[in-house]
């Protein structure tokens, strides 16, 4: 590998591995706390995305307008477009996927704990709506997206000069993961997590509502998928099947880490992270890499079905 | 306790452990006899009659998919696999022989054969050598069968050795067929990429060509045959095993049974139905491309099970031909609708109506029999539909393990089942 | 090996210092425990004290962290069975009835009991004799012995708990291994249907080996001819009923839990009569 491909990688690594390892947490999160598997995971992803579109571009609207006056029957036109930067997309898609997130447990996802199967099946029904919706509302084009200048440069360390949004991306996941960590280990409402994890009936038993902190949770997780998916739209170009692409590995990153350990997501995200970036600069082609690594995964989870972290509690710890 | 001999049942010579209730078998000759009449009534009917074979070829792999899920409990999201490998095994036979018809060559495999469009497009330079033999199509049709067997007989020997069931299996089975996917449509020189093989010429066996009607007839015998090997393969002991591990695998290990070894006899057999199903889809349709092999593809013929009736032979028919029907229907109106209505039916079929279709008539069943006065007992072998209390039935093996007080909590469990939740 | 001179003829089951950890917690501490052949062995004692995990280790469930289970057929050479997969340690010989009714719900009783008939167990031979009937005749008798001969097109998930205990036990009979393990087979029974179990079992002491848990004091009382007590993962006493009952060690645990009520003390004594 020459230099630059050093840096490619390295950067690559950065950027996938951070997005990676903020989903799969959100997914880790869910399945831990409610014994759920939600495939509209990658879908809230995607909504994250489409709501840096809506807040950066100021021909979202536009668009949005149109189509849905198509809907409608109507002919509606707007020239109002937003112009906020990525600074203010990345809260708004954490809100916005929040309480999209915060709708899909209370009118489905509650009916369905510990029923990791149907939740499955359920929830990709789920996305598949939410897909159709926003194709319906934001037309089935790839959007390109624009970075704030100040993180279009390259940053040099040394002799390496990584790309600053990819630093910009880790940096954002750092600050991610503290706020989980911070959270859950530091205030009262993640000792009811946590408390709900380990013994459901019991932390009900002592009058912890479970049903808030289910919801809560899963908004939460939804939201930080929405994160992962703002970032995202900046690094490529953004479409309603989004989603669609990152939700096996996601899922590769929770089995990976062992089903529900916080800590085995984010080993196993910046393993795949990695694994994928280094592979695609050896073979030179980005689909031949996620086979690969696919395959390295399935033969990994059968040497050890447990993952990386196994531990015979299902906790957080 | 002890009571009367008298009591003891009276077992009947032919299938033991079951009255098989004759109304219902009537019901079944004549379900199957039906699924023969799209060959008649559209039987010039360039439309609809390529649509019922589609659908009957479905079905065979809604059946396959039945078995694995149904009747075993193991959720495949990736039948699909073999499904495709089927597929492009004959996909590849028809394609080979259109291009030597094109090109006026004849059917045989040689290094100056002539070269699909596809390849000659990417500039590939002789068809590769283990594409070639290919275009013989009893070769491809054998293959169809025999490497979705092949594969599925290995990825079950080592899975269920391995104790990876629920969650653990669906996600690997699903991240399997999505690195198939990826690598079929990566390589395009090869198979056609994203598109596929287009304009396949038609399939002809012992010098007939299947056409039309010839090819709904020769799809739904295939699927008629299929059925009855099943249904007597689940009704025999070793169906009441299978559905024995569904319900129970600790208990079933517990009386000697090595149950890896059923559920790999089970996937194997479902993969070789699967590989014949898209064998004979591939050649009803004209055309193979990778949608088969995709994610979305496998979780969408799960809904066709389950929307028909897990655990029922005629569920799996009924449930593959009508949201296949829907599709279709809605496909040609309302576009846009579909994938919502679909998504509905993910969502209806798993909160509201978990026995499916036929689940639903058995109830109605029951419940006029009530009314008449007169209870039928349930059958043999049967799922447990219209029993909401014995909501724990459904193949969902991740319920709850009953209480077991004595027993250090959480722990236990966990060191009895360590490959997952 | 050695192990050879540390079981004799007559004794079916050998466990020597077995060990069994989870995660830092031993639910079995260097346990040590024989059976003769054709005993009947009821094993007591409190929560936690290592019972189930003593059968989950027998059957395969569970791998031990040290000792060895020596199993011995009859007419065969004894063998260290703790690292052999579950189905293989059933075949050799050894069933199990486990706490709560572990049965085949969605299927009907006559199939549970077809299941759990002796036959070859393999793929193979299952597919060869699909349509056989054999033993139609011995599944007769296990019905009419646990009553369920009118139930028999019943799906197995509607039977009453008591009911389904005895569908066990059933399976168990038809299944017919040397040795059984039977986890508290009269949890949920009435006094009554205590009995009839109690009955039950006795009878088929008559040809197998039986190890029994239980809690139920009447129950044991009736069945029993030797106990052992555990605790903690260790034996804690072995002898008959009355022997176990005035052990003082054994008092001390049942009674030990009980401090503050020293009324309460003479009502939990009395349990133990």
């Amino acid at each position: 590998m020459s230099f630059t491909d050093y840096e490619t990688a390295l950067s690559n690594s950065l950027s996938l591995g951070s997005i990676l390892i903020l989903t799969a947490l959100g997914l880790a999160i869910t399945f831990g706390v409610m014994r759920v598997i939600n495939m509209a995971h990658g879908d809230m992803m995607m909504l994250g995305a489409y709501t840096a579109f809506v807040m950066t571009d100021s021909n979202a609207m536009g668009i949005l307008v149109r189509n849905l006056g198509g809907l409608l029957g109507k002919d509606w036109r707007t020239d109002f477009g937003l112009h906020f930067n990525l600074y203010y997309a990345i809260p708004a898609a954490f809100l916005v996927t929040a309480v999209v997130g915060f709708l899909l447990e209370i009118c489905l996802v509650r009916f369905l704990y510990k029923r990791p199967l149907d939740s499955l099946l359920a929830t990709w029904g789920a996305g598949m709506i939410i897909q159709q919706v926003v194709k319906l509302l934001f037309g089935a084009n790839l959007q390109p997206m624009h970075l704030p200048e100040a993180l279009q440069e390259g940053w040099t360390i040394g002799h390496l000069t990584i790309p600053r949004y990819r630093v910009f991306i880790a940096g954002i996941t750092l600050l991610c993961l503290l706020a989980v960590y911070l959270w859950f280990y530091r205030t009262s409402f993640g000792l009811k997590i946590r408390a709900v994890v380990q013994n459901r009936p019991m932390a009900s038993a002592m009058g912890i509502s479970t049903r808030r902190v289910d919801s809560v949770t899963f908004a939460f997780a939804s939201g930080l998928a929405g994160v992962a998916g703002c970032i995202l739209a900046h690094l490529y170009n953004i479409k309603y099947t989004m989603g669609n692409d990152y939700i096996v590995d996601a899922f590769m990153v929770v089995i990976l880490g062992g089903m529900g350990q916080l800590a085995g997501s984010i080993g196993g995200g910046a393993i795949i992270g990695s694994g994928n970036s280094v592979v695609e600069k050896l073979l030179g082609n980005t689909s031949m890499a996620k086979v690969v690594v696919l395959v390295l995964v399935i033969v990994f989870i059968f040497i050890r079905p447990s993952g990386l972290f196994a531990s015979k509690e299902r906790t957080y710890d | 306790m002890t009571k009367d001999a008298a009591n003891a049942p009276n077992l009947t010579p032919v299938l033991p452990s079951s009255r098989v209730s004759v109304p219902r078998l009537i019901l079944v000759f004549l379900f199957l006899a039906a699924l023969f009449i799209p060959g008649q009534y559209y039987a010039n009917n360039k439309y609809w009659l390529p649509l019922y074979s589609k659908y009957m070829a479905l079905a065979l792999f809604a059946l396959s998919v039945d078995l694995v899920w149904g009747y075993t409990g193991l959720l495949s999201l990736g039948q699909g696999l073999y499904f495709g490998l089927g597929a492009y095994a004959v996909g590849y036979s028809l394609k080979l022989q259109q291009a030597a018809r094109v090109a006026d060559k004849p059917l045989l495999a040689a290094p100056d054969m002539a070269l699909p469009d596809f390849m000659d497009y990417c500039r590939l330079p002789e068809v590769p050598v283990w594409i070639r033999p290919l275009i013989d199509i009893r070769l491809a049709l054998t293959l169809a069968i025999l490497l979705p067997l092949l594969i599925s007989t290995l990825f079950g020997l080592v899975t269920f050795r391995l104790r990876i069931k629920g969650v653990f299996f669906a996600l690997i089975t699903q991240a399997l067929v999505l690195a198939v996917y990826t690598l079929v449509v990566n390589q395009q020189p090869y198979t056609g990429g994203v598109v596929g093989m287009t304009y396949l010429a038609k399939l002809e066996l012992f010098g007939h060509k299947f056409v039309m009607t010839d090819m709904y007839y020769l799809i739904t015998t295939i699927l008629v045959i299929c059925f009855l090997g099943c249904a007597l393969l689940m009704r025999s002991k070793f169906g009441k095993i299978i559905t024995a591990i569904r319900d129970n695998e600790n208990r079933v290990l517990a009386l000697g049974y090595n149950t890896a070894m059923y559920k790999t006899f089970i996937f194997a057999l479902a993969g070789a139905l699967a590989g014949l199903s898209g064998a004979l889809f591939v050649s009803a349709y004209g055309t193979c491309g990778p949608d088969s092999l995709g994610i979305a593809w496998s979780i969408e013929a799960v809904i066709w099970v389950a929307a028909g009736g897990r655990g029922t032979l005629v569920g799996a028919i009924l449930g593959a031909v009508l949201v296949n029907l829907a599709n279709t229907y809605f496909n040609d109106k309302y576009t846009n609708a579909w994938p919502i209505i679909l998504g509905s039916l993910f969502i209806g079929v798993v909160l509201f109506l978990p026995d499916g279709i036929m689940g639903g008539l058995r109830t109605l069943g029951r419940l006029s029999m009530k009314t008449f006065g007169r209870l039928r007992l349930p059958r043999a072998g049967q799922s447990v539909a219209g029993r909401k209390h014995e909501a724990s039935v459904l193949p969902d093996t991740q319920r709850p393990p009953p209480a077991q007080p004595s027993q250090v909590p959480n722990i236990q469990a966990l060191v009895t089942d360590p490959k997952g939740p | 090996m050695g192990f050879q001179s540390k079981i004799v003829p007559e004794e079916i089951l050998c466990v020597e210092d077995l060990t069994v950890r989870f995660g830092g917690f031993k639910a079995i501490d260097c346990l040590n425990f024989r059976m003769d052949r054709g005993e009947l062995r009821v094993v007591i004692g409190p929560n936690g004290a290592g019972k189930t995990t003593l059968l989950d280790v027998i059957t395969g469930k569970v791998r031990p962290s040290a000792g060895r289970v020596v199993f011995q057929a009859r007419d065969q050479a004894p063998r260290d069975i703790r690292s052999l997969p579950e189905q293989t340690i059933a075949r050799l010989g050894i069933g199990r009835k486990f706490q709560t009714p572990n049965i085949f719900k969605s299927s009907t009783v006559l199939d549970n009991l077809i299941l759990s008939l002796r036959s070859a167990r393999g793929v193979w031979s299952t597919l060869a004799s699909a349509f056989k009937r054999n033993g139609t005749h011995r599944i007769h008798e296990i019905l009419h012995t646990i009553g369920l001969g009118a139930r028999a097109y019943h799906l197995a998930g509607s039977l009453a708990h008591g009911e389904k205990q005895w569908l066990e036990l059933g399976m168990l009979m038809a299944q017919d291994p040397e040795l059984l393990l039977i986890d508290e087979p009269v949890a949920g029974m009435t006094p009554r249907e205590s009995e009839r179990t109690g009955e039950l079992l006795m009878s088929m002491a008559r040809k197998h080996t039986l190890l029994v848990i239980d809690h139920d004091m009447t129950f044991v009382r009736q069945i029993a001819r030797t106990v052992t007590v555990l605790h903690e993962g260790k034996t804690l006493c072995q002898g008959t009923v009355q022997e176990v009952q005035r052990d003082p060690k054994v008092i001390q645990v049942y009674l030990g839990q009980d401090r503050q009520a020293d009324a309460a003390g003479k009502a939990t004594a009395s349990s133990l009569r």
